[in-house]
């Protein structure tokens, strides 16, 4: 916070946004919004000392620190979205992730043991299978062996 | 404009009301496809909350507010016309508005509960750090509070909302060099601001005062 009280000579006296400091802080700020770098060579293009030009730079950066997106609750928003259009889509994703933690938990348990069971299952008939297929041609080699 | 059938199952339908335009979603909410408008409700939804949470301070008159401001666009969107203000800007200027009565209604401005603030944002692992930071955060939340509304509007659309100058121009009807000038007066507002709240012998004068 220190660096953003270091006083300035621009206080600026414009009224139609095209002074170079107002041009400077929009696109200082722009590039702050969106994580891009600023190179040191913009301060110099709008004729700004490194020193003034680092204490902008530092409230901006507050700013965006500061003033960030609050979300209402998904509980709120849903419930507004039914009430304005009378139903709400989800996926099954979206369905589960809503449910608490010890049911996802106990539904995860489920479907993995179901699956478990499916793979025993299909693994014991194709094990009896291959057994039987083996048997066919043993008994079909002692026929021919007769 | 694309064709949405409503033989499509919900979810299919609902990604393809992403691939559009505010304008054609306009355009089927007008013809009552109440869908195409829980799209836009999608799209804004967070947006238009989080401008008016700043604007109230509080998540109960924000919830209240957000509410209203659907109901109203849902309800008049068949007089939206675009001519020069997107959907977007129709749906802040309704929040504008309302939350200029609710201010003129109650007479007051409550101050935004920082606690929320740093509870939610700040997770460092270094806790002086981290509560440097928090102290940095409420005095320049406080400073922010102390501006003039429509300053405290143009740095809620700027930050919280990512709008650029000539969106904000829009809802606040001003040209985009206006917006510039206007953000330029209260950056300095602020760092006088400050500047001043960090003057010690002011503190005292200020607590004096209060």
């Amino acid at each position: 916070m220190t660096t953003m009280m270091n006083s300035s000579s621009s206080t600026g006296n414009s009224g139609n946004g095209n002074f170079p400091i107002e041009a400077y802080l929009s696109s200082v700020t722009d590039a702050v919004i969106v994580g891009r770098n600023i190179p040191s060579s913009w301060a110099k293009r709008y004729d700004l000392s490194p020193s003034e030009a680092a204490s902008w730079l530092a409230l901006i950066r507050g700013l965006s620190g500061a003033l960030v997106l609050v979300k209402p609750s998904k509980t709120y928003a849903e419930s507004l979205k039914r009430d304005l259009i009378g139903r709400v889509d989800r996926t099954m994703v979206e369905r589960v992730r809503q449910l608490p933690p010890r049911v996802q938990i106990a539904a995860t348990l489920a479907v993995a043991a179901g699956l478990w069971l499916l793979a025993r299952r299909r693994y014991a008939t194709l094990a009896a299978t291959v057994e039987g297929v083996t048997d066919e041609n043993a008994a079909d080699i002692g026929i021919l062996a007769q | 404009m694309k064709n949405i059938t409503l033989r499509n199952p919900l979810v299919k339908r609902a990604k393809a009301f992403k691939a559009l335009e505010d304008i054609e979603l306009v355009d089927l909410a007008k013809a009552g496809d109440k869908d195409a408008f829980g799209e836009l409700y999608e799209r804004y939804m967070e947006k238009i909350y989080s401008y008016i949470y700043y604007r109230t301070g509080n998540h109960h008159d924000a919830e209240d507010l957000t509410a209203r401001v659907f109901y109203r666009a849902m309800g008049h969107i068949e007089t939206y016309t675009e001519r020069g203000v997107p959907f977007q800007a129709w749906l802040y200027r309704i929040a504008h508005n309302l939350i200029a009565n609710w201010h003129r209604d109650r007479g007051r401005r409550k101050i935004i509960a920082l606690d929320e603030f740093i509870a939610v944002n700040l997770k460092s692992d270094a806790p002086d750090r981290q509560a440097e930071e928090n102290e940095e955060r409420e005095t320049l939340i406080n400073a922010v509070r102390r501006l003039p509304e429509e300053r405290q509007q143009l740095l809620t659309l700027k930050f919280v909302d990512h709008l650029s100058n000539a969106d904000i121009g829009v809802i606040m009807n001003r040209t985009e060099g206006a917006i510039k000038s206007l953000y330029h007066r209260t950056l300095i507002a602020l760092r006088d601001d400050l500047t001043e709240s960090n003057t010690p012998s002011n503190d005292n004068i200020k607590s004096k005062k209060g």
